[in-house]
């Protein structure tokens, strides 16, 4: 034989092949503040210490507990009177239906179309690209506002919308996948096998492809998050009187000079849920990015 | 190692007949051309060639993974295109080169080598049931079957990629260098295990290599590849012994020791 391969004796896997995430502090307080805003959004009647719609004139612009107000309203009231704390808890299940759907549905269309892309090539390679560089020269926030002017405004068509805008990372994500894993041997192998494309691609190359898609999945949570709230604040999201933390901010802007904590509150729990999210997202980043190699 | 005097001559297993290979690409580069190349029933045939001279690609369009530009591949007389996926797979098996990236490292072992056995709608429960048993007949222990591929080394790794090659009954296996990934002292035992399964199995072997060592130890013939084309065929004793193209030489003389140590270590030279 020629002595092109290393001649080593043991034939037994290394221990360093099995080895454990290492991450920084990022994952775990992004995952600390996205598991805590989940609970908020489950558990927002047992949390919530008053309805977050009832109103009482009687009771408007309470000052925050730690500005002065007292214990029956912690972060004040609004200008109709209802608990800040109780819509904010609220809140959170809009900002996480938002999130969630949003990203289920533009998924499944930017993983779909990088499949279909990456596997074929050819024509329908070149037409997906064309389909995404249409995508990316429009201005998200724009075209938002034209079609939520046109087709009105529905937490599920909110959903549709910016699902529409927001399925470009995943395309580009999977499709460079799905180029690299077709000519993987254990493709091949599948296919000698005797497996369908269909079963390929469902259970052999999709596995393979989770990591990173959840990476992308996260930092698009984050975006539409963000998008949901400005949205809201421009009158073109969430309805009221349902409780978003966007629209909260934008019922308050009217007394942004002399109660800026109307618009502070919502605007910093808005920041910590991107930021936990993003966190997050970087934290797993760098978790896979640590695991790769074979 | 030759067939029994006066035997009927054997049928073809698998044949190339003038098969050319382009890749696509702004100039389309032609690696095979006019390729003819038949694998005999029940023989162990070798292709040789340096590294880039298509070797692979000749495998990947043997087994029907990769599209030919002209040409034809018959399996058993029939033109493979004619067959369907998993006709081809319950005739012949790959096993290839790089057992890191051959298995999927998603699945377990189990799950890999069933893989032909659920392709073709075997019940989940006897086809893992099978593939332990298969594993262990490959000199895994059954404790392996419920590992990934990550728990293995590269020599374990091949055994289970041998497995599934095995496990739904082909009659051909193609293997394009299974052993060139692997230690030294690794390459061994899986080509002991290839040759002891193809004579258990009666398979007819498509064996690339451009390791000559491994043709003398393995193979009945040997073809010989170069630049996309074939530039030698014959019995191995009559291309190693007296090859006809200098290119055939040159690649002999380039592996040192062929007909001192390497003979003495055929386990299989017993047999009849
Ligand atoms: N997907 C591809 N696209 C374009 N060219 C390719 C592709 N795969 C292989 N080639 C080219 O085709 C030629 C033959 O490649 P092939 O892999 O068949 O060679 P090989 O004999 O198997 O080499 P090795 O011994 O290194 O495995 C090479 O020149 C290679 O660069
Ligand atoms: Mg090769």
């Amino acid at each position: 034989m020629t002595a092109s391969t290393p001649l080593v004796a043991d034939d037994q896997p290394s221990l360093s092949r099995s080895r454990l995430p290492t991450a920084g502090p990022g994952l775990w307080v992004g995952g600390a503040i996205l598991l805590l805003t989940v609970l908020l959004a489950i558990f927002a009647p047992l949390l919530a210490p008053h309805s977050p719609y009832a109103q009482s004139l009687a009771e408007r612009l309470i000052k925050p507990v730690f500005m002065g107000g007292t214990w029956d309203h912690p972060l004040g009231t609004d200008h109709l009177g209802r608990d800040v704390l109780s819509r904010l808890i609220y809140g959170s299940r809009m900002s996480l239906a938002v999130g969630f759907g949003t990203i289920l549905i533009s998924a499944v269309l930017g993983i779909g179309l990088g499949l279909a892309a990456g596997f074929r090539g050819g024509r329908t390679d070149a037409f997906v690209v064309f389909l995404l560089t249409v995508r990316l020269s429009l201005p998200i926030m724009l075209a938002a506002i034209a079609l939520n002017g046109l087709l009105g405004n529905s937490l599920g068509l909110m959903m549709l919308i910016l699902a529409f805008f927001l399925w470009d990372q995943f395309l580009v994500v999977s499709r460079a996948l799905a180029m690299r894993l077709k000519n993987a041997e254990f493709v091949l192998a599948a296919r000698a096998a005797g497996f369908s494309d269909f079963h390929i691609i469902v259970r052999e190359v999709l596995p393979n492809m989770t990591g990173p898609l959840v990476i992308v999945a996260t930092l698009e949570m984050a975006h539409a998050i963000m998008l949901e709230s400005a949205l809201s604040f421009l009158g073109l999201g969430i309805r009221p009187p349902a409780a978003s933390w966007g629209l909260m901010i934008a019922e308050a802007k009217d007394f942004v000079y002399f109660e800026a904590w109307l618009v502070n509150i919502p605007g910093f729990a808005i920041f910590t849920l991107v930021a936990g999210i993003t966190l997050f997202g970087e934290g797993l980043r760098t978790v896979f990015e640590n695991a790769g190699g074979r | 190692m030759r067939e029994p005097q006066g035997a009927p001559l054997p049928r073809l297993a698998l044949e190339a007949r003038a098969v050319s290979h382009s890749y696509p690409g702004h100039q389309a580069f032609k690696a095979l051309t006019n390729v003819s190349i038949a694998l005999r029933e029940g023989e162990t045939l070798a292709v040789v060639g340096e590294s880039g001279s298509g070797k692979s690609t000749l495998s990947r369009i043997l087994l029907g993974l990769s599209p030919l530009s002209e040409g034809r591949v018959l399996c058993f007389g029939k033109d493979i295109g004619s067959l369907s996926r998993r006709e081809r797979a319950a005739r012949m098996q790959p096993v290839f080169q790089d057992p890191y990236s051959s298995l999927n490292p998603r699945h377990t072992l189990a799950e890999i080598v069933a893989a032909p056995l659920l392709a073709r709608g075997e019940a989940r429960a006897s086809a893992l049931n099978r593939a332990t048993g298969l594993l262990e007949e490959v000199g895994l222990g059954s404790a392996y079957a419920r590992r990934r591929p990550s728990a293995l080394s590269g020599g374990q790794r091949q055994r289970a990629a041998i497995a599934r090659a095995l496990i739904a009954n082909p009659e051909i296996l193609v293997c394009d260098e299974p052993t060139s990934a692997l230690d030294v002292s690794v390459q061994a035992q899986i080509l002991n295990l290839l040759q002891q399964q193809r004579r258990e199995r009666k398979l007819s072997v498509l064996l690339i290599t451009h390791n000559i060592g491994v043709v003398a130890h393995m193979a009945d013939r040997v073809a010989v590849m170069r630049h996309g084309e074939i530039v030698e065929t014959g019995s191995v004793r009559d291309v190693l012994l007296e090859p006809r193209e200098d290119y055939t030489r040159l690649l002999i003389s380039s592996v040192p020791d062929l007909h001192g140590g390497l003979h003495s270590e055929r386990p299989w030279d017993a047999a009849p």
